[in-house]
Formats: structure tokens, C-alpha cells, sequence
């Protein structure tokens, strides 16, 4: 009852580091709601998972050279990704072996250079995200990404949809394929980077895939299906911070846990709904 | 109804020249491809007016679908062109509507006036629904015969429900010249029966050419204008009675009653 009236109340809020963190989550939670649909579709939920783990690569590189972290994993796994399309276009292999190679290559070559001589402890912030650390300078570039993110979603989304449907019909209609494959694959890198230091490497498909995934069990359109996304990524966000603020949880699991059990939710909706 | 046109009055489109604009035309140049030594097609010609249908037809691994994507310019030919002459200008891009065999990814979330909207439009639809774009998709699912499909879910349809939303995003707006790949498979009789007399109608009324592939020879023989038998290089080309009794054909098929 207690913590009932604790959590009505906003106690939870009077901290500095938990508005941080609201307001990081709901920026987040848009931007996943908004992306999630479109990577099931073209089935890249593996993809982000890579992205992820060659961050691990882009850290030891700036730490290495002693540049920002966010700037090197930025740089490399915008590379990274480009370079998996660039693969992927020669039809050589199927694309999960592709990212199976790409990502432990990458997660391999990173977690070596950055467990040398024992320091690995200091990144294991990394695996499952820390929200403590969040700055205003991270919620700053996070709105940025939300920026940009819908400005390419109100200016390519057809392409997009169009292309992952069926490349041959959009190309007959003049979209260009590596054109618009490029500018999606940037975009989810660049959201994979900028959200990893919060959610955690290990973590960071679920919660892209999770909301879109319960969104789409209930939606009867695109439009239902974009809106009841970013709903439930909202709602999980905010569930699972609460949580994990009174369980003494780590807030990303807790974020993933509480969107998952929102998909077995969403799964019974889906059941009832069929049989009536 | 059309059930009482037999096979033989139907046949006889072959004979309806008249129809067939001489005008425009869409000719396939010399097309070759090679993925290294590997010849997939070589020295294929042909053309296609329009107004005629125009049908692929070559045993597996013919290159049937390769061609089809090299006129579509999804694969970069090895060397070759495709160029189209209309009364008065002879250009390079020509457009095209493509209806492929079938869907590839799961379209879960789709409803079909989502479906087509992706293709013909570039108001978000994420986002909204506009009025406008909604009644221009259903006149056009009208005239295709489908328009009571338009708020139902891709992942709901029927074979041939899916085939004639796929025509319908083809011929948004109604191309210079259109492309079906084997659309006949995964629809059942009555199915194939109504999308072919479709094409016929959108054939004469708009005049444009066709172009497909096609296995089933029933309906090959009964709507073609002109068949063109391919196995990596053009054996035989001529109205299906020709190529039918050709030696190339038999030698492929063997003899089949039809």
C-alpha cells in the first residue's frame, strides 16, 4: 500500500537521475515503437542484435585512440552495418550467417582488446545498460536521433514498407533499392548506438522488437499498428522504470521483462479475438 | 458470359491484329547474361506491341524469370537493352507493372489499401489515411473487381484475392508495358479463369502490352497472341499452335495433348 501511494505520488521522481531517466525512456520508447514494426517486417531483428554487439568493437577502438566512445561506436557501426548490406547485396551467403560471422568477428575482436590486461569490468555497464549515467548532453543527442527519425519516417516510410513488400514491384515503380536499404540501415545503427549506454548491449533487440511484436497481434492496419506500438513501448518504459526503481533492478531487463509479458498479453487479445 | 466462348472462338485473338497498335512497341535488344563463365541468357530479341499479350513460356532454369528482371532492370544485363517507341519518341525507360508469383515477407500488418498506398503514394500512411488517396485505390480495386477487399488485412486474402491486388498496384497507373511472373500458380479454376479474362479487358482497353510467364498451357494456347519458347536463348517464337509443333518444343516437353 505503501509503495502504492509512493509510486502515485511521484516519490520516484524527486530524484534527479529518475526524471533523467523518464524522460530518456519515453524519447526512447517512441523512437523503438516507431522503427520495431519495419524491422520485423523486413526481418532484421537479428540485425539490430549485430549492431549491438559491434559496438563492443567501436568502444575498445575509441579507447584505444582516446576518442569519445559514442563518436568510434558510432563511426564503426555505421561501417559495420554498411558493410553487412554491402555483403548481403552479393547474394554469396544467407543473411543470418552473414551476421552470425559479422557479429561475433565484431564482438570477439572488441571484447578482446577490451579485456586486455583485465579491464573488461569497467565496460560491463555496457551489457546491461545503466541509467544512473544518464546525462543531459545523452537525452539531448537522443532527441536529436527522435528528430531524425521522424523526418525520415514522414519522408521515406512508403519506400521503405514498399521495398520490404517486394523489391521488384517497388522497383518497377522507381524506388531505388540500396538507395533507401542504406538510409534504414543508418538510421537503426544509429539508434542502436545512442541507446546502448541505457539499454544494455544484450537487450537492445528486445526492446525494438517487443512492443511491434504485441502491436501487431492486435492491430488491423499500419496506422493501429504504429500507434499501439509506441503505446506499449511507452507503457512498458514506464512500468518497467518504476519497477525497477523500487525492485533495485537493473532498468533495461526490467523494461524488456515487462514488455515481454505486455506480448503474451497482447498474444491472448489476439487468441480471443479469432475465436469470436 | 464468357463460359460459352469456346476454346476455339477464343484462339482466334490471334487473329485480331487489328487491335494491336503498330505503333508502340517495346523491343528487347540483344540481351546477354553471364554471372562469369555461366551463361544464363544469350542473344535474346524480341519485341512486344501493344495491345498483345505476349507469353515466356521454357522448361526450369530457362531463365524465364532472369529475363523478366533484366526488362525490369532489377538485374544489370551483361549487355543488351530494352527500349520503347511510342508513335512519336523512341525512349529508354519505359513503365513498367510488375505482378510477382507471390509475396516474399510477411505483410502481418498491412490492410490492402496500406498495401497499395506504399506504392503509389508519398503521404506517410503510417500516419494518416488520406480521403483522397482512398477513393482513387477503391475506383481502381472497382474496376479490378475487388473493391469489397480494400480495409481487409495482405495476410487475409485468398490466392487469387492476393493476385488481383497485386494487378491492381501494376496498373496504378496503367503501364506502358506489363509483367506477370507465373501468377497462375497457388490460384485455383475459377480463380485463374476470372483474372484472365481481367487481363484480356485491361489488354483491349488500354491498350497496353503484356508480357508473362506462364506453365499452364490451356491458358497459353487460349488468351496468347504470340509464345516465345526459352531456354537461355529464344528456340522459338511464333502463335502457340506454331510452337507447340515445333521439334524444340517437343524435345523439352515431349508431346503433350492439348
Amino acid at each position: 500500500m505503501d509503495i502504492l501511494i509512493s509510486i502515485l505520488s511521484c516519490k520516484w521522481l524527486s530524484y534527479t537521475f529518475m526524471q533523467y531517466a523518464l524522460l530518456t525512456v519515453t524519447l526512447l520508447s517512441i523512437i523503438f515503437g516507431l522503427l520495431g514494426s519495419l524491422i520485423i517486417d523486413k526481418r532484421m531483428a537479428f540485425f539490430a542484435d549485430a549492431y549491438g554487439h559491434s559496438t563492443f568493437t567501436g568502444l575498445a577502438i575509441g579507447a584505444l585512440l582516446g576518442i569519445s566512445p559514442t563518436l568510434s561506436m558510432l563511426i564503426f557501426t555505421i561501417f559495420f552495418a554498411l558493410g553487412i548490406n554491402y555483403i548481403k547485396s552479393k547474394n554469396i551467403l544467407s543473411s543470418d550467417t552473414i551476421i552470425g560471422v559479422f557479429a561475433s568477428f565484431a564482438s570477439a575482436l572488441g571484447l578482446c582488446l577490451l579485456s586486455r590486461e583485465g579491464g573488461f569490468s569497467k565496460y560491463s555497464s555496457f551489457l546491461v545498460g545503466d541509467i544512473l549515467t544518464i546525462q543531459p548532453s545523452n537525452i539531448l543527442s537522443i532527441l536529436l536521433c527522435l528528430i531524425v527519425v521522424i523526418a525520415v519516417w514522414l519522408s521515406c516510410f512508403n519506400k521503405f514498407l514498399a521495398l520490404s513488400c517486394n523489391r521488384s514491384i517497388a522497383q518497377s515503380k522507381g524506388i531505388k533499392y540500396y538507395f533507401y536499404e542504406n538510409i534504414f540501415t543508418v538510421l537503426v545503427a544509429c539508434v542502436v548506438v545512442l541507446s546502448i549506454k541505457i539499454v544494455g548491449i544484450l537487450l537492445i533487440s528486445a526492446l525494438i522488437i517487443l512492443p511491434a511484436a504485441s502491436s501487431k497481434n492486435i492491430a488491423r492496419n499500419i496506422r493501429e499498428a504504429h500507434l499501439f506500438s509506441v503505446l506499449i513501448a511507452l507503457l512498458s518504459g514506464l512500468i518497467g522504470l518504476i519497477l525497477s526503481f523500487y525492485l533495485k533492478t537493473a532498468s533495461g531487463p526490467s523494461i524488456a521483462l515487462t514488455s515481454s509479458l505486455l506480448f503474451f498479453l497482447s498474444l491472448c487479445v489476439r487468441k480471443n479475438n479469432k475465436n469470436t | 458470359m464468357d463460359t460459352n466462348t469456346n476454346n476455339i472462338s477464343v484462339s482466334t485473338s490471334n487473329g485480331n491484329d487489328s487491335h494491336i497498335c503498330n505503333f508502340c512497341c517495346t523491343r528487347i535488344t540483344d540481351i546477354n547474361l553471364r554471372y562469369g563463365s555461366n551463361v544464363i541468357l544469350e542473344n535474346i530479341n524480341f519485341h512486344v506491341h501493344c495491345g498483345e499479350l505476349l507469353t515466356i513460356i521454357g522448361p526450369n532454369g530457362a531463365g524465364k524469370t532472369s529475363l523478366l528482371k533484366c526488362i525490369l532492370n532489377e538485374i544489370n544485363s551483361t549487355s543488351g537493352h530494352v527500349s520503347f517507341k511510342s508513335k512519336h519518341t523512341l525512349k529508354d525507360k519505359l513503365t513498367i507493372g510488375y505482378v510477382p508469383q507471390r509475396l516474399s515477407i510477411n505483410t502481418s500488418s498491412c490492410s490492402v489499401f496500406d498495401f497499395i498506398a506504399t506504392y503509389i503514394s508519398k503521404a506517410p500512411i503510417f500516419l494518416y489515411k488520406s480521403s483522397k488517396l482512398y477513393s482513387r485505390i477503391y475506383s481502381h480495386l472497382e474496376e479490378i473487381g475487388s473493391a469489397h477487399l480494400i480495409n481487409k488485412k495482405m495476410s487475409d486474402l485468398s490466392g487469387g484475392e492476393l493476385q488481383r491486388v497485386l494487378l491492381t498496384v501494376a496498373t496504378m497507373p496503367y503501364p506502358e508495358l506489363l509483367i506477370l511472373d507465373e501468377f497462375s500458380s497457388g490460384i485455383d479454376l475459377q480463380g485463374k479463369e476470372t483474372f484472365f479474362n481481367l487481363l484480356m479487358d485491361i489488354k483491349s482497353k488500354q491498350d497496353i502490352a503484356i508480357i508473362m510467364v506462364c506453365h499452364d498451357f490451356n491458358y497459353v494456347k487460349k488468351y496468347s497472341d504470340r509464345v516465345i519458347l526459352l531456354n537461355k536463348t529464344i528456340l522459338k517464337e511464333g502463335s502457340f499452335n506454331e510452337v507447340s509443333n515445333s521439334s524444340e518444343f517437343k524435345s523439352i516437353f515431349g508431346s503433350l495433348s492439348i
